[in-house]
């Protein structure tokens, strides 16, 4: 038997329900945006990990209404830097797959298959549900080929509901940059949709 | 916010928030719930209702667990639910210190551990 | 009133509420697969059982008047030193829990760990 025992005093600070709640709201969003980023989802899994315990322990004690932004913050530096490791890596593999056959880690979405009329597999028309998905997916790629800190801008601006002064803080940026970036991003974004010949809900 | 997140939180919400009051008798639980706390069968109904819904909090992780942890939960909830609330309480701050120190060190007591545990096994 | 020539719609540059965006990307979240929203709870649970919050380091109590158990070998001595040692050294703090989602997050924890569970008892009287 081990003898131990802490004495402890109690103190109120922001409890770890907190904590959870925050964590619970924010880990869909999050995991998504790290998808758009790199492309990934053993990585997008782990950069949210790493984002989730960097705020738990820098700053697990913080007022509930502190925590958005500063896991912003953190989650957006997360993953710029698996982003550029990541770029390292693709570059390498860039370079000595140059001579090798077609690419096949393209990945291979099924849904392409529903907008290309010359594929004479493709079914009939999709129903209402398939059709909403199809616009996902053409939105998220979008979002994927955006410049990085213009998809950053619009997701904390639109997605995350900050406003200009806290996007720019969270991004370190000035207010004007970013309501530059968020500009061009959803220009860019109508382009692609209106492209594609999708009609939003 | 928008709707659909706040609608979102909100389950999160409701769903960490305790369970109803009244204490609810062995045969009101569900399937699920009976398999996870089937050692405490015969004192369910002694059990005041902070005591099951504590117990039903933690059930409802129960599927989520490998065999072997299941199989860990299952032997250890007797003893467990035996304890004062002082003592669990006790517990969890001990647990949670620990959880927080440097992996190397927790290694090394639970290497001690194992250690003692073997000893005592015949 | 004055006609002033007008752009050619399509000259604009197009746009699009960036509400009607997130709100889809918002619907792919609900829909994300089992394993996912599984891992990410995990990820969580890590999360929170490394939360730390900070507070005036405590200190050990003397506890008089109370039989404590008294490491027997070498071993218990050692492993008692180390538990007191990395414990006293951490910033980490307890405080009263209130919420039942992290007392079961916790007890979950303590009744799975590979740690037996003795050695989180405490099996003095008071």
């Amino acid at each position: 038997m081990l003898p131990f025992i802490p004495s402890k005093r109690s103190i109120e600070l922001s409890t770890p329900a907190e904590l959870s709640q925050f964590l619970c709201h924010a880990e869909r969003r999050a995991y998504k945006q790290a998808l758009f980023a790199v492309r990934d989802e053993h990585t997008a899994l782990d950069i949210v990990q790493d984002a989730m315990i960097k705020l738990a322990e820098k700053y697990g004690d913080k007022p509930a209404d502190e925590l958005p932004m500063l896991f912003q913050r953190i989650l957006q530096n997360t993953i710029r830097d698996y982003y550029r490791r990541q770029k390292v890596r693709n570059a390498w593999t860039t370079l000595f797959s140059s001579l090798a056959p077609k690419n096949e880690e393209d990945e291979f979405d099924p849904l392409e298959s529903l907008v290309d009329d010359n594929n004479p597999s493709a079914p009939p028309l999709p129903d209402a549900e398939l059709q909403q998905k199809q616009v996902i997916a053409r939105i998220e790629r979008a979002l994927e080929r955006l410049p990085s800190r213009q998809r950053e801008a619009f997701l904390l601006r639109y997605w995350e509901g900050m406003d200009i002064i806290e996007t720019a803080a969270v991004m370190g940026c000035s207010e004007g940059s970013v309501k530059t970036h968020c500009s061009r991003a959803t220009h860019a974004l109508a382009t692609a949709l209106k492209n594609t010949g999708v009609e939003l809900p | 916010m928008k709707p659909s997140i706040a609608a979102f939180a909100l389950f999160c919400m409701i769903s960490f928030s305790p369970a109803t009051a009244a204490p609810q008798p062995w045969h009101a639980l569900t399937p699920a719930q009976q398999e996870a706390l089937a050692p405490m069968v015969q004192q369910w109904a002694g059990l005041s209702e902070e005591q099951q819904r504590s117990l039903l909090d933690v059930a409802r992780h129960y599927p989520d667990l490998s065999p072997e942890e299941k199989q860990r939960f299952l032997s250890r909830l007797g003893t467990w639910s035996k304890l004062t609330p002082k003592q669990r309480q006790a517990a969890r701050e001990k647990y949670r210190a620990f959880s927080q120190v440097p992996e190397d060190k927790k290694e090394q007591v639970r290497q001690i551990v194992r250690e003692e545990q073997e000893k005592k096994a015949p | 009133m004055n006609i002033e020539p007008r752009l050619p719609l399509d000259h604009l540059p197009p746009t699009i509420a960036p509400e009607r965006i997130t709100g889809l990307l918002t619907l792919a979240t609900e829909q994300l697969d089992n394993d996912t929203v599984e891992a990410l709870r995990r990820a969580r649970h890590t999360a929170l059982n490394r939360q730390v919050v900070h507070a005036p380091t405590f200190a050990l109590d003397s506890r008089h008047g109370l039989h404590w158990p008294i490491p027997h070998t070498p071993r218990q001595w050692a492993a008692a030193a180390l538990l007191i040692a990395v414990v006293a050294g951490s910033t980490g703090y307890w405080q009263h829990l209130r919420k039942h989602e992290m007392m079961a997050h916790l007890d979950i924890a303590i009744l799975t760990d590979d740690m037996p569970l003795e050695v989180f008892i405490d099996h003095r009287s008071e």
